[in-house]
């Protein structure tokens, strides 16, 4: 058991290094504020939505003319994070 | 009103007769004068009035008194009535005087159309003016309108899925609200709705949030019938039909320590129904609540519970570096009265070292810990708080390190707790009817070994998870997948119910609203089959009475679940 424990620690300390190296993430403010039906509208489907069941928002991953980007909405559908990750 | 009359025309006029009313008489005198000498212009009748050549042409009219008749001729009883000169009866005067009369007529008629006219323009002009303060009116009803948008809003999630059990078993609910039945029922399969939210959102003031979910229920169990009159009664209609019961219901402040500091911003309060700290949060960070639940969701921690919680972001440079939620809750679930004089704590702290861009991005470490007791009234009898975990304390503790990125995440947790894992959480789905006393069968020393193991008040559970997910790049797919490893009692020698519990699949995402998946389901006791003495059981708690000595529980490892799932999820 230890020793999946200490493999387990090992593996997320690498991926945690890996993940930062790659990290390219840029805000995209001007999205915030705007509801998904604009995101629909501009992007299209997304290719990855998960309802928050918590918040009563969603995450939505959009690939969109070769960019990447991840989207948080509230409650009210309005986007409150918006970030370009690739 | 009498008739006035004037007889004959022209040919009357040549005979030198005209009729005329007495009374009238001055009236029609001019009116004959007009007619007579337009009749004589017209036919030159009028030779015998008209006078030398060059002279004004005169019409000399006489009367007899007697009669009152009017002459254009001298005769006896005849005497002069006047003499009218012909030029003020010339018929161009006349047509002159008409056409001056018709233009006059005509000018009046300008002007009223002209009048007509200028009306028609005001009131277009009015229109006009109208029409621009109706305009002016409608942004003011737009506003309103999307003042009202602005403060409501209405959601749905929908779990459904279609189920087949290769092999049935005991054991704890996959999803909410379905159940299966125990050993001996394979090819066991069902259609279920597992999950109907109502999302009901009122943002009454800023930072405020109002939140109304009812979600549907099961509504299990059997209920004698009613009585009605002396001689008659109504059969029960808990026939396990589905219903509604609130699943949150809180007021949320969202401002809470805005003017304290940037970093807290967003922050919040709420109160009533709320999510507690692990669960729903827990479900938005594995993403695939509508196939399996998470760990000590699939163990025994409700979702929600009645309290009063604080949570929120820690973020620096717009980088989220913490996130907790702490609160003080009732000892029920939210889907019971509360019965207990004490209450439970659950407090969840989650780190992101390097900073989160986004919601779980990133490495993070997470602590959830909860503090509470059985929700049993405080004169229960204490006599059954050795086999009653209820009245004992509970405690549940999970620690995380999960990764998330945009196209794949992955959780290990580790699971720790005290009486935490009942038999009434073992058998969720089903169990031995024993163990719910509606009849004795064989699984009753099963049952009795289960009520020890795991009741005894001084339980220890321990666990070990992973979960995860991976999306193929360029495709709507996404591949997912839980393992569970639990031992319900570690006190407990080679514990014939630890169990492993593996859920793998593959999700399709249909559009923004839509998700489907196929996944397997499975529930094993690892343990090989074996028989547990009765005086070993009894060495937890005195569940078997009388001697003992010889006697065994057979069969003591439960047998495995293995089902296939189609689940569905519809989320506006």
């Amino acid at each position: 058991m230890k020793r999946v424990i200490i493999a387990g620690v090992l593996g997320f300390a690498m991926l945690a290094m890996t993940g930062c190296a790659s990290s390219r993430e840029q805000s995209q403010s001007e999205w915030i504020g705007k509801t998904r039906s604009d995101l629909s509208s501009e992007m299209g489907d997304p290719k990855g939505a998960v309802p928050m069941t918590d918040t009563g928002g969603e995450m939505l991953f959009y690939s969109y003319q070769g960019h990447h980007y991840v989207f948080e909405t509230d409650a009210d559908g309005k986007i409150d994070s918006a970030t370009q990750v690739r | 009103m009498r008739k006035k009359w004037i007889r004959g025309g022209a040919a009357d006029l040549q005979n030198g007769r005209i009729s005329v009313n007495r009374r009238r008489f001055s009236y029609a005198i001019a009116a004959l004068a007009g007619a007579v000498l337009v009749a004589l212009a017209g036919t030159g009748v009028a030779r015998a009035q008209s006078s030398s050549a060059g002279a004004t042409p005169m019409l000399t009219l006489y009367v007899d008194p007697a009669t009152g008749q009017v002459f254009t001729r001298p005769g006896k009883g005849r005497s002069l009535l006047t003499t009218i000169p012909a030029t003020a009866l010339d018929p161009n005067t006349i047509e002159r005087h008409v056409e001056e009369k018709t233009q006059a007529q005509l000018q009046q008629n300008q002007q009223q159309l002209f009048d007509l006219e200028k009306k028609n323009d005001e009131l277009a002009s009015q229109n006009h003016q109208l029409a621009q303060q109706v305009a002016e009116i409608k942004p003011a009803w737009r506003d309103y309108i999307t003042n009202f948008q602005n403060k409501f809003a209405v959601g749905t999630l929908v779990y459904g899925d279609y189920r087949f059990y290769t092999h049935t078993g005991f054991g704890p609910q996959e999803l909410t609200q379905i159940n299966s039945p125990g050993p001996g029922n394979n090819s066991f399969n069902s259609f279920d709705i597992s999950r109907a939210y109502l999302n009901f959102f009122f943002f009454p003031a800023d930072g405020f949030t109002l939140r109304v979910t009812p979600n549907i229920y099961r509504g299990d169990g059997t209920a004698p019938a009613d009585k009605f009159g002396s001689s008659s009664a109504i059969g029960s209609n808990l026939s396990g039909g589905m219903n509604y019961r609130l699943k949150y219901a809180y007021l949320q402040y969202s401002k809470v320590f805005d003017r304290l500091s940037d970093a807290l911003k967003g922050d919040s309060i709420q109160g009533g129904f709320i999510p507690n700290p692990l669960v729903a949060w827990e479900e938005d960070l594995y993403g695939y609540r509508y196939v399996n639940l998470t760990p000590w969701n699939y163990l025994s921690l409700s979702s929600t519970q009645p309290g009063l919680s604080i949570a929120g972001p820690i973020k620096i440079n717009e980088k989220q570096y913490a996130d907790y939620d702490v609160g003080a809750y009732n000892n029920s679930t939210f889907h019971a009265f509360e019965q207990t004089n004490t209450k439970q704590v659950m407090g969840r702290l989650s780190v992101y070292p390097f900073g989160a861009k986004w919601r779980f991005q990133g490495l993070g470490a997470t602590f959830f810990y909860d503090y509470g007791y059985g929700n049993v009234a405080p004169d229960s009898p204490t006599g059954t708080s050795l086999l009653n975990a209820k009245t004992g304390h509970i405690m549940r503790a999970a620690a995380m390190l999960h990764y998330t990125a945009e196209n794949w995440g992955l959780i290990a947790e580790y699971d720790f707790g005290h009486n935490a894992f009942t038999g009434g959480n073992l058998f969720s789905s089903s169990g031995p009817a024993d163990y719910f006393g509606t009849a004795t069968t064989s699984y009753a020393g099963f049952s009795k070994m289960t009520t020890a193991f795991l009741e005894n008040g001084n339980a220890v559970e321990r666990g070990l998870d992973f979960m995860g997910h991976y999306h193929i790049p360029t495709t709507p797919f996404t591949l997912f997948g839980t393992f569970e490893w639990f031992q319900p009692n570690t006190k407990v020698d080679n514990d014939p119910l630890d169990f492993q519990r593996w859920v793998a699949g593959i999700s399709y995402q249909y559009n923004e609203y839509l998700r489907f998946a196929i996944d397997s389901q499975n529930l094993m006791f690892y343990h090989s089959q074996r028989s547990v003495s009765e005086s070993y059981v009894n060495s937890f708690a005195p569940v078997f009475s009388g001697s003992t000595a010889g006697k065994s529980v057979t069969d003591a490892v439960p047998r495995d679940t293995h089902a296939f799932f189609i689940n569905m999820e519809i989320n506006y």
